[in-house]
């Protein structure tokens, strides 16, 4: 069934054809030359909604954090451009096979590019001083840790060098909303604190500090109170500027393969 | 009325019979939903009254239908004598029993490779006409189907799909003839609307919405743009039989978000059409917005009503505009009677006293970006506004206080490609993309909005959570009917706003509800998610 869904592109993609088993279609173009031909596709035909830098628009979705998430593989990414995503916004691209695959060398770059280079600080520095500052009793780690806050795993390839020290120095600056907390007191005077999950006009879902996962509709509500500030403390008064760049050169260190 | 109601909902075993003539009542035949507006005037009014305030709590889920399709469900059917017609992605044609959603029978349209309807292989309905149904294709095709068998009885490629056309909007039929228009703005097409004969599926006439040279309107075109200049069809019209007109909303120049390449008003790009229905002459034209730089295109459905208008009755247009204004103009001339902006807008300082938008300098998109109220997806969009004869309200939905930051950058055409030198960003995306919805309303919210045309003033205000891509229907019975991105389908009082019923359907809604009689009792039609869902009252 799979080879008859790629045969479109057999006759000019590189191919491992195995009458038994799945085929393949690995990326023909993968020289720096295609690269820079896959970024003058990408500048014309993708950045309008996935931006020029690739990081999404609301429309597009960020396309350098090193995972893809409807695609593991450059042929999926092809398929992806020649077919698009149905129900979404996403359309199928009309590109010649060369196009589309000089196009998912770029993407590749894209996701390796961010936070590459020589930075000034020390990651088993970081590393340690991430352990002794008591960080993961919020933040989870290679399956390890709290998860009041974001789960640092892989954090080097969604955010941007200046946005992790920016985290670590002034944790307020930016606090995205999936992290927003709450402060309830129901009609019938039971009260929560928790973590915001979700939310619609007539309802609103939480884990409480317990761990208990709670819906309650705001029907019943005497009071709700979205809290945006982080529970984060102020590690950057503590920590001196070489501490920082320990920590921000680990937390970049932290990516997806 | 009650017993041709009766008379009509009992005949559902007839194969689907609908003449001109019930086409042009269809404000008189409330049991059925013949046009993808309900019909003519586009009111998305029903004189239905048996579902009411007092009984409403009542409403239960009485079938659904799946789609066979990922795609967005934008989907409103036709009812005729108790067969529906729906349309699933990218082109299939379902008719089913409205009492039970059983199907009779599937026309499943194969399309050839690269087909490019941009923002999602959707279709949003058919039109009939006796016994055949109208469908439009990606392929840039009119099919003509028998509303019997589901078979074909003719083809007609209106233009080369591989130049970047497609065609996804419910056709209308005035008369002999079947009006369709072509989607592309974002691939450089030149948009256009063309009549077919409703028997043979020849082209009667053709209205360039984007004028060669030596026509009206192309030197508001600077140097060779016109060429590439746009100007999508994506919605139905309206027709007033009186006037003979056919309105039309057309769509945004092109490229979206470079403006410079294409000096003037780039006609007649994000206007309304008033042409005579008989030979596509235009009678008149009003431009919402003039050398667009936001992608605002006058994507909405074109209302019709006539009004008491300081002292005398009017024959109107009522239109709230994805460029953040809401509009009366006379219908019969085209005259700018009113204009309001009906949400939070920073890109114009007013309307002057032709309509014309007064803009602010520096609202447009730059290299470096432009944040600008409203954002990409409008003050409203596509979705289906309403107006109630018994309320004299109009009601949108509407998207507040939510913006873009709009990007300009240099492109160069290339046919069957992506077209818009530009981009925007937004704190809010144009469909939904995950069920988890976090963010604060300071980034935009929804609104079920309603405004009193005489003066353009909200009366009343049902703000969501998030936003909404849910069209609006008003019965006689003054309930309002709607859904939103949240997967809640729901009832308002029409005249205060006040929530009276919902339920939770999961799917996001992004298709306008409809209602209709099975052997004499009320149905509401949604579709969300995947999946159309039926209601009418339970039993006490």
């Amino acid at each position: 069934m799979l080879r008859i869904a790629v045969s479109f592109f057999l006759t000019v993609a590189a191919v491992t054809a195995d009458q038994e088993s799945t085929v393949t279609l690995e990326n023909p173009f993968r020289t720096a030359a295609d690269r820079v031909e896959g970024e003058r596709t990408f500048l014309s035909q993708c950045a309008s909604c996935h931006g020029r830098d690739g990081r999404g628009s609301g429309a597009g979705s960020d396309l350098t954090t090193g995972t893809f998430r409807r695609a593991s593989s450059d042929e999926g990414l092809f398929q992806i451009i020649n077919k698009g995503i149905p129900g979404t916004g996403m359309p199928a691209i009309q590109l010649d096979s060369r196009s589309a695959w000089q196009l998912v060398t770029y993407l590749r770059a894209l996701s390796k590019s961010r936070n590459s280079g020589a930075l000034p600080g020390d990651p088993a520095l970081g590393a340690a001083l991430f352990r002794t500052a008591g960080c993961s009793g919020c933040h989870r780690v290679d399956g390890v840790g709290g998860d009041t806050g974001p789960d640092l795993s892989f954090i080097g390839s969604r955010r941007a060098l200046s946005e992790l020290k920016q985290s670590i120095a002034d944790p307020q600056a930016a606090v995205a909303s999936e992290y927003w907390r709450l402060r309830i007191l129901t009609k019938d005077g039971r009260s929560f604190t928790g973590r915001r999950l979700n939310e619609d006009t007539f309802s609103v879902q939480f884990r409480d500090e317990s761990g208990m996962l709670r819906s309650l509709t705001k029907a019943e509500l005497a009071k709700y109170e979205i809290i945006r500030a982080s529970p984060m403390p102020l590690p950057g008064a503590k920590l001196a500027a070489a501490d920082i760049e320990d920590l921000t050169a680990w937390l970049a260190s932290r990516v997806i393969k | 009325m009650k017993l041709l109601i009766l008379f009509l909902t009992l005949a559902g075993a007839l194969p689907a019979q609908v003449p001109y003539s019930r086409l042009l009542d269809a404000a008189k035949d409330p049991g059925n939903w013949l046009t993808y507006n309900g019909t003519y005037f586009s009111q998305h009014y029903s004189a239905l009254d048996r579902i009411n305030a007092s009984n409403v709590r009542r409403l239960g889920l009485k079938w659904v239908f799946q789609a066979q399709s990922l795609e967005k469900f934008e989907t409103t059917p036709l009812v005729v004598d108790g067969v529906m017609y729906l349309t699933e992605a990218p082109n299939n044609v379902i008719a089913l029993d409205a009492a039970t959603g059983r199907p009779f029978w599937t026309y499943e349209h194969r399309l050839p490779e690269g087909t490019v309807p941009c923002c999602g292989r959707i279709n949003r309905g058919v039109a009939i006409l006796d016994g055949t149904l109208f469908h439009v294709t990606h392929d840039a095709k009119v099919l003509a189907i028998d509303a019997k068998n589901g078979r074909k009885i003719w083809e007609t490629t209106v233009i080369d799909y591989k130049q970047g056309y497609a065609l996804t909007h419910a056709p209308l039929v005035v008369k002999d003839k079947v009006i369709v228009g072509t989607a592309g703005g974002e691939l450089g097409i030149r948009g256009f609307l063309a009549a077919l004969d409703v028997k043979t599926g020849k082209e009667v006439w053709r209205f360039k919405i984007i004028p060669e040279p030596g026509e009206p309107g192309n030197d508001t075109w600077g140097g060779d743009s016109w060429k590439n200049g746009g100007g999508s069809i994506w919605l139905t019209g309206s027709y007033d039989p009186e006037l003979n007109l056919t309105y039309w909303g057309t769509g945004n120049p092109g490229p979206d978000w470079n403006p410079t390449v294409r000096p003037g008003d780039n006609l007649y790009s994000d206007c309304v059409l008033a042409l005579d229905a008989d030979t596509g002459k235009l009678k008149w034209h009003f431009q919402f917005t003039p050398h667009d730089e936001w992608d605002w295109d006058a994507v909405q459905v074109p209302v019709l009503a006539d009004l008491d208008w300081k002292g005398a009755r009017r024959k109107v247009m009522l239109w709230a505009n994805r460029n953040a204004f809401f509009y009366v103009l006379d219908r019969a001339s085209g005259e700018f009677l009113l204009g309001q902006p009906f949400v939070k807008q920073t890109w114009a300082s007013g309307l002057d006293e032709k309509g014309r938008p007064m803009k602010i300098a520096g609202r447009g998109p730059s290299r470096e970006g432009t944040k600008t109220w409203p954002g990409v997806q409008g003050g409203t969009n596509w979705y289906a506004p309403s107006f109630s004869p018994r309320t004299g309200l109009f009601y949108v939905t509407a998207w507040e206080d939510y913006h873009g930051t709009y990007y300009m950058w240099d492109q160069k055409f290339e046919q069957g490609k992506w077209y818009v030198g530009g981009g925007v960003k937004a704190p809010v995306p144009p469909t939904k993309r995950d069920r988890i919805m976090t963010r604060g309303t300071e980034d935009g919210y929804a609104a079920v909005r309603a405004l009193d045309p005489r003066t353009g003033k909200r009366v009343w205000d049902y703000p969501m959570a998030d936003m909404s891509e849910s069209g609006l229907l008003t019965t006689a019975s003054d309930l309002l009917f709607s859904g939103n991105r949240e997967g809640h389908f729901f009832a308002l009082d029409a005249r205060s706003g006040k929530m009276l019923w919902s339920r939770y359907l999961a799917g996001q809604v992004i298709a306008s509800p409809i209602t209709y009689l099975v052997n004499g009792k009320q149905q509401v039609a949604i579709a969300a998610g995947h999946t159309l869902f039926v209601f009418a009252l339970e039993e006490e």
